[in-house]
């Protein structure tokens, strides 16, 4: 691959990315509708959510990697019952490990 | 900048799988840590790998699609941020990463210089990371590059707890799971995200009580 031809790659990639952070950003003013205020208000916890699950599925991997729901069910139970970000964290990816060494 | 340290590992290693992956395809490593620093989107940039020897236009298409989820993460910065100005938003959209905006939501950083400095932290972390991977993938255990979307999931799975703060919240946080679950047996993850928010957001305005 030349040069010229992976620079070319790499700037059409970067467009489709800015265009998809940027776009709606600059649509949107500073003085929001209460009703659009109220949606957008809900939109992080969704969007959190369903980002879980496709990264829980796997980018492009098309099946359910139950090793990772396991550590995300716990790291997810922990941090609501109590309310501690970090222990929540370290005691899923403790999950993840345990898995990885036990089941390859 | 500290609220982005437990992220690093998953965003190191999510890196390393791409360095790893690009060299793989035939990218130089030059080539790979160049994409990854100006690009900047670990998943876009994973999708032009299979597509290298397409036309820009394909190319550019692709990486629309992979992106659209950030659509609702640059809309829902105008409820997170009221009271920042337009431009000023639309510069920090610019640096969203989907790490990013979970601890933008999760309520960990709710200042413009805050969310800066989270990029801050993350960009090099992804371009070493990268550089890593490019330069060591022989070297690198296949396990390793393999879970790290597995951490970087924990990682979510934590911070959208703690962006729940209501039941509306939480009712419109678990419609979101469920929708995108069901989204994605018809439709890839990157398309079934930007939906089921979208539609779990609208139900969630929707419903009085």
């Amino acid at each position: 691959m030349s040069t010229a031809h992976l620079l070319v790659v790499t700037a059409t990639v970067a467009a489709g990315v800015l265009l998809c952070k940027a776009l709606p950003a600059a649509l949107l003013g500073a003085r929001l509708d209460p009703r659009l205020a109220r949606f957008l208000g809900l939109l992080p916890a969704a969007t959190l959510a369903a980002l879980v699950v496709v990264s829980t599925a796997g980018a492009g991997s098309g099946r359910l990697r139950w090793e990772v729901l396991a550590a995300v069910v716990v790291a997810a139970a922990l941090a609501a019952a109590t309310r501690h970000g970090l222990l929540a964290m370290l005691s899923g990816w403790a999950v993840l490990a345990a898995e990885l060494l036990l089941l390859g | 900048m500290a609220a982005t340290l437990p992220i690093l590992p998953g965003i190191l290693a999510w890196g390393a799988a791409f360095g790893a992956a690009a060299v793989a395809v035939g990218l130089r490593p030059a080539g790979a840590v160049t994409m990854s620093a100006v690009a900047w989107s670990g998943t876009a940039q994973a999708a032009a790998l299979s597509l290298l020897s397409q036309p820009p236009g394909a190319i550019f298409l692709s990486s629309v699609l992979v992106s659209l989820r950030f659509v609702p993460m640059g809309l829902a910065l105008a409820g997170l941020l009221p009271s920042t100005g337009r431009w000023r938003r639309v510069l920090l959209a610019c640096c969203l990463a989907d790490a990013t905006f979970a601890i933008v939501a999760a309520g960990r950083v709710r200042t413009p210089a805050a969310i800066f400095g989270t990029w801050l932290a993350q960009y090099p972390a992804w371009v070493a990371g990268t550089a890593l991977g490019a330069l060591g993938a022989p070297l690198l255990p296949a396990r390793l590059l393999g879970a790290s979307e597995g951490l970087v999931a924990v990682i979510f799975a934590v911070l959208v707890v703690e962006a729940c703060t209501d039941r509306r919240q939480a009712g419109v946080a678990a419609l979101g799971a469920a929708g995108a679950a069901t989204a994605m047996l018809a439709l890839p993850g990157t398309l079934a995200l930007p939906i089921a928010a979208v539609l779990a957001s609208a139900v969630g305005m929707a419903v009085r009580r």
